[in-house]
Parts: C-alpha cells; sequence; structure tokens
C-alpha cells in the first residue's frame, strides 16, 4: 500500500442524528499507513462519527469514500461493511435486542431448550449469505483461543458477563478477516489482563494489513501503533494530527475544559488531573435517610452455589457484608462478581435455592423483590441494556424511587426536588430533559447513576460505574461516590481498575472462577 | 410500592364513573366506549391484601410449561408461598430447577405438588388437563381451590370429563399475554391485564382469594369475565381475526395480486409486510381509527369505502364460528383430532403445505432481506 493513498476520505460530511444535525461540514482523511484514535467528551458524537463510517448513521450533505475494499482500484461510496468490523456497545445491544425478540419466538413455540451460543454469535459476522466452512471453524477456534474464550463458545450467550460479550463480539468482528476494524470503547468491561492481552492484539493487528480507528476515553488504552488522534467535541471535529502533536495537556485539558497534565513513557500516555477536585458536593438533602431500621448483618451468604448446565458460576460462597462496611469485589471477566450483585437484586433466581440473608430476612420466606429492592439502589452494564424505553432522561432518574424500568407513577413534589438536586450535583442538567434513548452511551450512565443514587438507599451496588464515562465524569462520580461512602449508605463497588477503588471502601472480596480467593479488610486483601 | 402503578397513568384514558363497596373492598365500575365495566385494581386491590388473604395458603402451580413459570415466579417474588409441579425427566424439570425451584422443597412430581397444594393452579394443556384429571381429582379435598387461566375444561366439561367436587372453589384468572410477558412487565414494574371469573363458591371466599391470586401474579388490573365467556372469546378469536382470518385473508389478497402479474415480493410487502412491520405497530399505538384518521386521502377513501364490505362479507362465517364454538362442535373436534394415532403426521402435512406455499416461503426471503437482521448487521 502506497504511502500517501487515502483509506477514507469524509468530504464536508453533515451528519443526522434523530433530528439533530451532527459534525456539520467535516473534512477528514485517513491513509493507509494510519491507525487512529478518537477522543472526546461524552456526547461529544465520536460513536456517532465511527458508526457513520459504517454506514449506520445517514449522511445528511457531503460524502465519505471508501478506497479499501475489492476492487481496491475503486472508490466506494457506500461503506463496504463486508471489509469493516465493528465494535461497540451499540452491537451489544442490538444482539441483546434479538436474544430478546428470540425468547419471544422460543416461548411461543415452547422450545426454551435452544440457545444462541457464544459460538453462533462469532459466526454470524460472516452467515448473512453462506454456511460455516471447515476453514471458518479453525479460524473461529484460533480466534477464541487468542481472545481466551475458547470455553466460552458452547456456552449461551446469555449467559456471559458484559466483558465476555465484549469479547465476543471482538472474536466476531475479526472473523470476516476486516480490512478496517473499528473499536468503539473495545476496553470497557475487560478485566486488567484481557485489557492487556487484547491491547497487545489490536498493537499486533495495526502492523498486519488491518487499519485501526480506536475510541477511547482512557488515554492509557491508546496503543503504541496508534499514529494519529482525532479530537471530537460539541458534536464537531475539534482536532486532528499526527499523535505527539495533538497529545498535548494543553490540547486535552481545552478538550475536556478542565486542567489535566499529560505524560508519556514506553510510548503510552497517562493523565494526571490537578490537584484541585471537581467543585463542591452539595450533600444537604441526601443524608437525611440513616436508615436507623438496619440490622448489624446486612447481607449474608452461605454455602452459595449457581449453575447452569453444569458451568459453575459461583462455588460455596461464604460471605458477610456488616453494617457500616463498604465492600469492593474485585475479580477478572467471568469470575462471578455480577453472579454476586444479581443475587442481592434478586435478578438470579438461584438465590431462592441458597442460603441468602438480606436485611435481616432469610431469601424465599416470605418477603417480596420490592421490599428488597426499595433498599437498594443499583447501576450496571446489564441495567443500561435492559433500559431501553423511549422516555426522557429526567423520567428515567425519577424511576429510580420505584424501582422500575419506565415510569409508572407520578413522582411527588418532594422526588422531584430530590431528582432536580442530583442532576444538579452530577451536573447533567443538559441532557436531563432530553430523550433518553437518544443520549450516547457515556450520557446515558451518567443518568443511571442518577437514577441509582435519588433514593439515599441503603445499599448502593455500582457494578463498574465509571463504563463510558470521560475524565471530568469519571472524576466527579469517583467523588461523589466517595462522599456516598461516608454516610448512611452502604457501597458495594465491583471494579476492573485498581485506581477506582475508594478510600471509603473498607472491606475487599478477591473472587476467580466463582470462588473466593481472599476477602477481609482492605488492608489485609491489598497487601502484597 | 415500587411495583404498582401501571394504572395511574393509563386508567385517565379510562372514565372512572362510581366506586362501590363490595366484600370489603372497593371496584371501580370503568366506562369503556359506553358500556361501564367492573374492574379491579392494584390501587384498590393491594399486594399486601393480597399476601393477607393468601398467608394460609400454599399455591401448587402445576405445569412449568408456557404459563406456569411467569405466573409461580411473580408470586415467589411477591412473598407468597409457592411450589411447582411438573413430570420429572422433563426439560421443564431442568428449567425450573434453573429458575430456583428445590426438588424436594419446592418442586414436586405432579401428584405430591397437587397432594401439599391447598391451591391447585391447573396450568397444563388443555388435553393434559384431561388426562390428569382422575389422578388429581382425590387431592381436590373440602376447601381447596382448584384455579384455572383457561376456561377450556370446566367449559367443556362434557367433553373432557373434568367436573369438580362440589366442596371446593373453582376459579379463573387469566392474564391476557404471553407467560413470558407476565414476567417481563412484573419486573420492568408494570404489570399485565387479566381476566377473572368464580365458577364455584364453595367457601365464600372464592372471590377475595381469586383477585388475591390475580394480583400477585402480576395483574395490573383485573376484569371480570365467566369460565364460558373466556373460553368462547379465545377460541373465536384464535380462529378469527387473530389467526384464522387474518392468513385466509392474506392468503386470498396475495393470490389476487397474483393473478394479475405482480411478483412475489411485491404481493407479499404489499399485504404481510407493510401489515406487521408498520401499520399494526401504529394501531397498537393509537388504534385502527387513528390510523384511519391519518393515512392518505386515497387509502383513506378506499378503507373507509371498503371496511364495510369485508364486516359484511365475513359477517356470516363469524355468525357461524360462534356457534359452532358455543355447542361445542370446535372443541369436540380438538379433542378427537388430538387423539388420533396418525395425529402428529396428518398435522405434520397441513402445516407444511402452508409452510411450502409461495406466500410463506417469498415471506422468509422478506424477512432475511430486513435491514435490522442481526446476521447483517456489522
Amino acid at each position: 500500500m502506497s504511502k500517501k493513498r487515502p483509506f477514507i476520505t469524509v468530504e464536508n460530511a453533515t451528519l443526522r442524528l434523530h433530528d439533530r444535525l451532527i459534525l456539520q461540514n467535516s473534512s477528514w482523511q485517513i491513509h493507509g499507513d494510519e491507525h487512529w484514535a478518537i477522543l472526546g467528551p461524552n456526547g461529544a458524537g465520536k460513536s456517532t462519527f465511527v458508526r457513520a463510517l459504517w454506514g449506520g448513521v445517514p449522511l445528511r450533505s457531503g460524502r465519505i469514500l471508501f478506497n479499501f475494499a475489492p476492487p481496491k482500484t475503486d472508490v466506494h461510496r457506500t461503506p463496504p461493511r463486508d471489509a469493516i468490523g465493528y465494535v461497540s456497545f451499540e452491537i451489544h445491544q442490538i444482539l441483546m435486542e434479538h436474544e430478546e425478540r428470540q425468547e419471544d419466538v422460543r416461548a411461543f413455540a415452547s422450545k426454551t431448550d435452544e440457545v444462541t451460543t457464544v459460538q453462533d454469535v462469532v459466526f454470524s459476522g460472516i452467515l448473512a449469505d453462506r454456511t460455516v466452512t471447515p476453514v471458518d471453524e479453525e479460524r473461529c477456534a484460533e480466534i477464541a483461543f487468542r481472545l481466551g474464550i475458547q470455553p466460552l463458545l458452547p456456552q449461551p450467550i446469555t449467559s456471559l458477563s458484559t466483558g465476555e460479550i465484549r469479547k465476543a463480539l471482538i472474536a466476531r468482528a475479526l472473523m470476516k478477516s476486516p480490512q478496517l476494524l473499528i473499536l468503539d470503547e473495545p476496553f470497557d468491561g475487560l478485566d486488567e489482563a484481557s485489557r492487556q492481552s487484547l491491547a497487545e492484539s489490536i498493537d499486533h493487528l495495526m502492523t498486519a494489513s488491518m487499519r485501526v480507528i480506536l475510541v477511547v476515553h482512557r488515554l492509557e488504552e491508546i496503543v503504541p501503533n496508534v499514529t494519529h488522534v482525532l479530537l471530537v467535541k460539541d458534536g464537531r471535529l475539534f482536532m486532528q494530527g499526527p499523535k505527539d502533536e495533538v497529545l498535548i495537556s494543553e490540547n486535552i485539558s481545552q478538550l475536556y475544559e478542565c486542567q489535566l497534565h499529560l505524560e508519556k513513557s514506553n510510548g503510552r500516555y497517562q493523565v494526571t488531573h490537578g490537584t484541585e477536585g471537581s467543585g463542591p458536593i452539595d450533600t444537604d438533602f441526601w443524608c437525611q435517610e440513616n436508615h436507623q431500621d438496619l440490622p448489624d448483618i446486612l447481607i449474608e451468604m452461605k454455602e452459595t452455589t449457581v449453575q447452569y448446565d453444569g458451568r459453575v458460576v459461583l462455588d460455596k460462597l461464604n460471605w458477610v457484608m456488616k453494617r457500616g462496611e463498604n465492600w469492593a469485589i474485585l475479580g477478572p471477566n467471568g469470575s462471578g462478581k455480577s453472579t454476586i450483585l444479581r443475587l442481592i437484586l434478586g435478578e438470579n433466581l438461584q438465590g431462592y435455592a441458597n442460603q441468602i440473608t438480606l436485611f435481616g430476612r432469610r431469601k424465599g420466606t416470605g418477603e417480596t423483590l420490592w421490599e428488597i429492592k426499595k433498599r437498594i439502589g443499583a447501576v450496571s452494564s446489564e441495567l443500561q441494556v435492559q433500559y431501553r424505553k423511549k422516555m426522557s432522561a429526567y423520567d428515567v432518574i425519577a424511576s429510580g424511587f420505584y424501582d422500575s424500568i419506565g415510569l409508572y407513577q407520578y413522582p411527588t413534589p418532594e422526588q422531584k426536588k430530590i431528582v432536580d438536586e442530583w442532576i444538579r450535583v452530577l451536573r447533567i442538567e443538559d441532557i436531563a430533559g432530553q430523550p433518553y434513548h437518544q443520549l450516547s452511551y457515556g450520557q446515558k450512565r451518567m443518568i443511571l447513576l442518577a437514577r441509582a443514587m435519588v433514593k439515599s438507599p441503603a445499599l448502593l451496588i455500582v457494578d463498574e460505574p465509571c463504563h463510558g464515562l470521560d475524565i471530568p465524569n469519571r472524576k466527579r462520580i469517583l467523588e461523589v461516590l466517595e462522599r456516598i461512602g461516608q454516610t448512611q449508605t452502604h457501597l458495594l463497588y465491583v471494579t476492573n481498575h485498581k485506581d477506582e477503588i475508594l478510600s471509603c471502601v473498607t472491606h475487599v472480596m478477591r473472587i476467580h472462577k466463582g470462588k473466593v480467593l481472599k476477602q477481609g479488610s482492605k488492608a489485609d486483601v491489598l497487601q502484597k | 410500592m415500587g411495583s404498582w402503578g401501571k394504572l395511574p397513568l393509563s386508567i385517565e384514558c379510562f372514565k372512572i364513573a362510581r366506586w362501590f363497596t363490595e366484600g370489603g373492598f372497593v371496584m371501580a365500575m370503568i366506562n369503556f366506549g359506553g358500556v361501564k365495566e367492573r374492574v379491579v385494581t392494584r390501587e384498590e386491590f393491594p399486594l399486601s391484601r393480597a399476601q393477607e388473604i393468601l398467608r394460609n395458603e400454599t399455591v401448587a402451580v402445576l405445569g412449568y410449561g408456557v404459563q406456569g413459570p411467569g405466573q409461580s415466579l411473580n408470586m415467589r417474588d411477591n412473598g407468597i408461598r409457592v411450589i411447582v409441579g411438573q413430570r420429572q425427566n422433563t426439560s421443564s424439570w431442568t428449567k425450573a430447577v434453573k429458575d430456583g425451584w428445590v426438588p424436594g422443597l419446592t418442586l414436586f412430581p405432579l401428584e405430591e405438588a397437587a397432594a401439599k397444594g391447598t391451591v391447585i393452579e391447573y396450568l397444563l394443556s388443555d388435553a393434559g388437563q384431561k388426562q390428569f384429571w382422575p389422578t388429581l381429582k382425590p387431592h381436590l379435598t373440602k376447601g381447596k381451590t382448584l384455579f384455572f387461566s383457561h376456561g377450556f375444561a370446566i367449559t367443556y366439561k362434557d367433553l373432557t370429563a373434568i367436573i369438580p367436587p362440589k366442596n371446593i372453589d373453582v376459579v379463573m384468572a387469566a392474564p391476557k399475554g404471553s407467560g413470558l410477558s407476565v414476567r417481563r412487565n412484573f419486573l420492568e414494574g408494570s404489570g399485565i391485564n387479566s381476566s377473572f371469573a368464580i365458577f364455584q363458591d364453595y367457601t365464600g371466599k372464592a372471590e377475595e382469594k381469586t383477585l388475591a391470586l390475580g394480583v400477585a401474579m402480576g395483574s395490573g388490573y383485573l376484569f371480570e369475565t365467566t369460565f364460558e365467556k373466556e373460553v368462547f372469546s379465545d377460541l373465536v378469536g384464535e380462529r378469527g381475526v387473530l389467526m384464522g382470518a387474518i392468513a385466509g385473508i392474506m392468503e386470498a389478497q396475495y393470490n389476487e395480486l397474483r393473478k394479475h402479474g405482480h411478483s412475489p415480493s411485491e404481493a407479499f410487502n404489499e399485504t404481510v409486510e407493510e401489515f406487521t412491520q408498520s401499520l399494526i405497530k401504529l394501531a397498537a399505538e393509537k388504534g385502527m381509527d387513528w390510523l384511519y384518521a391519518n393515512c392518505s386521502t386515497t387509502a383513506q377513501r378506499g378503507a373507509l369505502d371498503w371496511k364495510g364490505k369485508f364486516r359484511d362479507a365475513v359477517a356470516p362465517l363469524f355468525a357461524n364460528l360462534y356457534g359452532r364454538v358455543a355447542d361445542g362442535t370446535e372443541a369436540k373436534i380438538v379433542l378427537e383430532k388430538n387423539s388420533q394415532p396418525d395425529y402428529r403426521e396428518k398435522l405434520d402435512a397441513e402445516l407444511a403445505e402452508m409452510g411450502n406455499s409461495e406466500m410463506w416461503q417469498a415471506g422468509a426471503k422478506v424477512r432475511e432481506l430486513r435491514p435490522e437482521n442481526w446476521k447483517r448487521e456489522a
């Protein structure tokens, strides 16, 4: 491939997203020897832009030219999807929606045994018009091995954790040996080891003939072989150029409108904040609930075991969370972290087959799901997949008072006031009035965080709260959570990022393959 | 209450005509297009009341097939004592275990569950109910409640031989949706509409028990019917507009278009695809009247002119259909055909004829070409 040969050319393009025009009159060009990273605040238009490259967003004016699909001498005006691999949370959501429709179909026909396996999903990337060949099978096994998901291939896709699904989608994109691989937040939901091996894989792919466009929120995720960076802000292309020219403290501070310091070592970037916090956190309105009626033991699990078709996802877990404690659960993808949370939330039905005591009452002794939920606020990627209602973001936040998906009651004036206060504390005034389903992934996450907090619950369950959040939002959420952890609200916190373990966390559980490796006080567990 | 309340927002669409007290709780008379009907909502009949009424009951849900999972899981999550009865070594038994029912504790073979339950939810298939009845009957001891979600077995008792003992309550609550939507709506915090009916009230408490079970299984509101009306409307509906009539008129229109040289894809798109992919969704949201009021004037004039002609053309068929449902002819055919030794082969042949028809083959292709088809994504 000659050096200056264009790969994709965007000429005066304006995109239409719902009823909004974004990236007005934008121009951009990738050449055959370049790999790009795209950065920008939540809601800036990054995902919309890369989705347009794949043909998923209508072009209002201008044009996008593609020079890489066979025959390569031709310039294509429609995205050559067969040559583009695309991984994003949106694809994850489409997959889950599809799976939900399949569940309806299966239930109607009384064929509840049928499942969509991970292998089905991986193959679906190439199967629009043909059947699987032995070569495909070999390739699938090889890709799955490289991503560490080989044992998952025969499993139902619905039994996977967020991180595992992300890996399955990456495998699916690689199946067709794309010329262009678009990875929108590929590291989100992955554990540390997986992030490292994926970064190595991506870096390796870049040395082959594949071009990669990487959308990330964490600068440390920009792999060394990325050559160029595009900054997107407020629905327009803010800055673009060679990596080292764009990635300087001044530009990044401007991009996120806060003081940031950028460092580079071993080809990787690292960002550090200025010393000042993200601003005062008004707590007057959320500490009234003191949860006096809580027992000394909030959660107790005895020999708790969960299994599906012989696959043990939780193995004889013994765990006690006491009043006054904040816990973090750490462990690789598929270790059982989400299962623990789902047992507490009543979403995992095998809770009824185990000895679990929640807020002083043994599960299955006549308590209602709603009595338990009333005490809990929760946010997770699973919830974000399930929450697909067309309603205002404000109403989504208010639905937190009723633990409903959708709003089926009128919030009281007092409740509305609390919603308003949280909107202010999380600084989401600009998106709270918008239709929820039109928001970006990171914006939705901020709304769901507010939804989880409005009740000032006895227990706040946050599963990777910073997924999809930009630098300022991440900082703000962590500061707010830190503050919440000092109140009567107890935190149960799941994260794959060591640097995000809050100082208010008092206890830590390390879990691996469904078994507890170690649990106890933070100091004991985290010491080397 | 976290879960309740689909109604407060939607009830405003109806007019609440008046309230009155009956049997200790308030019911609403709601005006449906000029006719007032008695409706029980979760507002008037809260979950706490349902729990109180069912406090000493063990609800045995027999059959973990179509309606069993949704109803039993919702009741369990609503704090009701529930056990499941299911034939062992079946895929439904395995599914029940996966769903957290514990063999020997909350999951039993059918007969054992029937013996343990004070409320028997009889959710086997129509044919399954007939077959299991002789085994079940001895367990229906004085004061127990026999609960159905379908009026078939009781209404066609001459055919099913399901004649309950006189000293039990026989009741029904029937969710108007699939088992899956019963569960899904519950988890989202909304609910599903159900009908309820009392066939036999031995204890004098049949109605409050029925409503309690209806609310506990996740109903948003319940409207009153009888066993007979439920099964008649159900059988007429599926033979008529829901399944039989709709497929019939689709075939007729498709054939006519094809006769005049329209391609299969055009004929299918104009007959089925446009209907299922867009119009019916709008009708669901706003009603057919709104659809008529808001379509193009060309479509509007034609639809108004032809609606009456179609109505008049099929009216005699519906009269005939209702008569055959009411006199038991239709039910008799079902039970007789189902019990023939070559039932499966004959059925497969009939279904294959439909499946292999040009129209539904064309349909498969059209669906494959839909842009949202997952296999074509990314």
